[in-house]
């Protein structure tokens, strides 16, 4: 069949043309390959201090940390309030607390953080979590990059202030990370004190309502009802759970809790549930017990303590309003952004 | 059409290669941190005639070990993506066959998830994990996809088909019960994206497999021509359909599996830079297996520098890109032959 033939001999020789052409082009590849393995040279340092991150990681950061980009608000705070905040030279669209941080040079959100300007930046170490939405793959690619990542990935209220007296020392403020862990640790011992020998509150707390997402048992969130002596009544292993509404109707929670960084959105979507079949049937939302806090609940970071006290307060009065004798009251939550509404 | 000729083969490529060239250096000047021209050149020139003693810390950082890296791996996805799409295409005789049609890119993701779950400190596992997932779906849906002995067309789609969509439901399985913080990440990865900076050595191997799977693909150039106009007109035409068929589906799932593991589910690419270039060269496969890989290439580099650049310094995903880019460009030459 002549076609046959036609196309045969047809495709040998642009193959054989294609094939020069390929090996040339793996030729320039080789031949500027050693020039890609350049890696960054190391900076003129004291030394590196190599330790393992809370995901288990080995990381070698550089000493003395000087210029530190922070990968997720809650670090960004961690940092600030260890007066860390002139070292940091880059921070996400998201870090907007304390609000001079979000002063700081932009490096995109904590999932989608833009490679090229944290290396313009130049930092000896980059701070990343695990709780905060960054990325693993965001952490190698800075490794691959020679740069140092110290991932923080804390579960409870103790390992948030482990993850903060960390991130001290690494970054030179050993002093202040280590008064700050026993300020922190201070003020739950008495909280949890006055709460001694009272009834956990019995609370959903809706991170999203449609669908519904709640916190497992592992995460600091659970961790923090807990020290406000409160209940999540939804127990899962895993930490944002899709929670089924029957369930939450059959436990029947006191008080429903809702995270939010934007109140006024949130005091409209809770009217709008409150006329929604299974959600107005719930007692705690007839009774119209429900509790905004802001952002910082969902924040493993310093702050997260003033949140803890907030809402103990709100919770369980009686126990505040009592005088102990010897411990002075804790300092009024002025911190908080926004105060608890509602337990009307 | 015009008979295809070796002259206009080579000028075809090489108009599409000056695109390419254009598209590359587009994507060096933009980004979120941006470089003159002159720099550029100046720099580029250093690093090629191997004075890199001379380039300056910032391109270097940025440059040499960030943009460039992610172009070239945008230029091989590109290709491998389009490349499997037309052999896809061709093996199952159905315009609307893409590499992912038979789960390559499920089986890639729950390969994918494991890593993250189980090694999440290794950044090569995840690569790996996939290709090895990809693997793994390919042996499957090809032993599935068997009939009388060797490859039918209807059933490897209905065997594909069945097992991407077993795949997805396990990925979302996965995604609901075990996984938790890292969800964000698979998301991600589901969608296609090229921000991850990739150990060099998986660049290196990815060039070696790709061209020794898109070289087998182009071997069958012809038969596949031939096999476009039915399986036994070709098999009287003296082609042996079980060993072409075979060559296609290993290489084309070779190459998808590549590009998967490496840059997540890019979509579209696969499935409409074929189909453009067939309606601007013609569906002759010695033109279009080297065209569609030159075009996928342009496809996705340019689709990656928007989405770096868009709304820098956040990224989106290149996948959204090629989606939102590719469907419009699609439309409008599907339109324009009809009329």
């Amino acid at each position: 069949m002549s076609r046959d033939d036609e196309n045969k001999t047809g495709t040998r020789r642009p193959a054989r043309l294609l094939a020069i052409a390929l090996t040339a082009l793996a030729g320039l590849a080789t031949a500027l390959w050693p020039h890609w393995q350049t890696r960054m040279p190391q900076p003129g340092s004291a030394g590196l201090v190599r330790v393992t991150d809370e995901t288990g990681r080995a990381v070698a950061v550089p000493q003395p940390v000087r210029r530190i980009v922070s990968l997720a608000p809650n670090l960004t705070e961690t940092l600030f309030a260890l007066g860390l905040g002139e070292r940091v030279v880059g921070v996400t669209d998201y870090c907007d607390y304390p609000p001079e941080a979000a002063a700081k040079e932009h490096v995109g959100g904590p999932v989608t953080p833009n490679l090229e300007r944290i290396a313009r930046l130049r930092p000896d170490l980059v701070v990343a979590t695990r709780a905060g939405g960054n990325r693993l793959s965001t952490v190698h690619s800075l490794e691959t990059l020679g740069i140092a990542v110290f991932a923080t990935d804390p579960h409870s209220v103790d390992e948030v202030i482990v993850s903060t007296e960390r991130l001290g020392e690494l970054a030179g403020a050993n002093e202040q990370g280590r008064l700050m862990a026993a300020g922190l640790r201070s003020r739950l011992s008495e909280i949890s004190e006055r709460l001694s020998g009272s009834e956990l509150t019995r609370v959903l707390l809706v991170v999203w309502p449609e669908p519904l997402i709640t916190v497992g048992r592992n995460t600091f969130i659970a961790d923090a009802l807990r020290r406000a002596g409160a209940e999540n009544v939804i127990q899962t292993a895993q930490d944002w759970p899709n929670a089924s509404l029957e369930e939450v109707a059959r436990r029947r929670p006191e008080y429903l809790i809702f995270a939010s960084d934007h109140s006024d959105q949130t005091n409209r979507k809770i009217a709008e549930l409150g006329g929604l079949p299974g959600w107005r049937s719930l007692d705690a939302m007839r009774n119209k017990r429900v509790i905004v806090l802001g952002e910082a609940i969902a924040r493993p970071a310093p702050r997260l303590v003033d949140v803890i006290e907030t809402l103990a307060r709100t919770l369980h009065p009686e126990r505040f309003s009592l005088e102990v004798t010897s411990a002075p009251m804790p300092a009024p939550p002025s911190a908080l952004p926004q105060s608890p509404e509602g337990t009307r | 059409m015009r008979p295809l000729t070796l002259r206009r083969t080579v000028w075809t490529c090489v108009f599409l290669a000056a695109v390419l060239l254009v598209v590359v250096l587009l994507a060096l000047r933009l980004g979120a941190v941006p470089f003159s021209l002159g720099d550029l050149g100046e720099n580029l020139w250093w690093l090629a005639s191997g004075q890199s003693e001379r380039i300056s810390t910032d391109f270097r950082l940025i440059m040499v070990e960030i943009r460039l890296p992610r172009i070239l791996l945008g230029i091989l996805v590109g290709a491998a993506l389009s490349v499997a799409g037309a052999g896809f295409q061709a093996l199952l005789r159905n315009p609307l066959a893409d590499p992912y049609v038979l789960g390559v890119s499920s089986g890639a993701a729950v390969g994918a998830i494991v890593s993250m779950l189980a090694a999440p400190a290794y950044p090569w596992v995840t690569p790996l994990a996939a290709f090895l997932g990809a693997g793994a779906t390919i042996t499957g849906v090809y032993f599935l996809g068997r009939r009388e002995g060797q490859l039918d067309s209807g059933t490897l789609l209905l065997a594909g088909i069945i097992s991407a969509s077993f795949l997805s439901a396990i990925i979302i399985f996965l995604m609901t019960t075990l996984a938790s913080r890292d969800i964000r990440g698979i998301a991600f990865w589901l969608m296609g994206d090229l921000s991850a900076a990739l150990p060099p050595g998986l660049l290196w191997i990815f060039v070696v497999f790709f061209f020794a799977a898109t070289g087998a693909i182009y071997t069958t150039a012809s038969d596949l021509n031939l096999l476009l106009g039915g399986e036994r007109e070709a098999m009287h035409l003296g082609v042996d359909v079980t060993r072409v068929k075979l060559v296609v589906y290993v290489s084309a799932s070779v190459l998808t599996g590549l590009a998967v593991s490496v840059s997540g589910a890019i979509g579209y690419v696969g499935l409409l830079v074929p189909h453009v270039i067939r309606m601007l060269f013609g569906s002759d496969y010695r033109l279009l297996i080297p065209t569609a890989a030159l075009g996928g290439a342009i496809a996705v580099v340019f689709a990656d520098t928007l989405a770096r650049t868009v709304v820098a310094p956040t990224e989106l995903p290149v996948g959204a890109m090629t989606a939102i880019a590719g469907a419009p460009v699609f439309i409008y030459l599907l339109r324009r032959r009809l009329t």
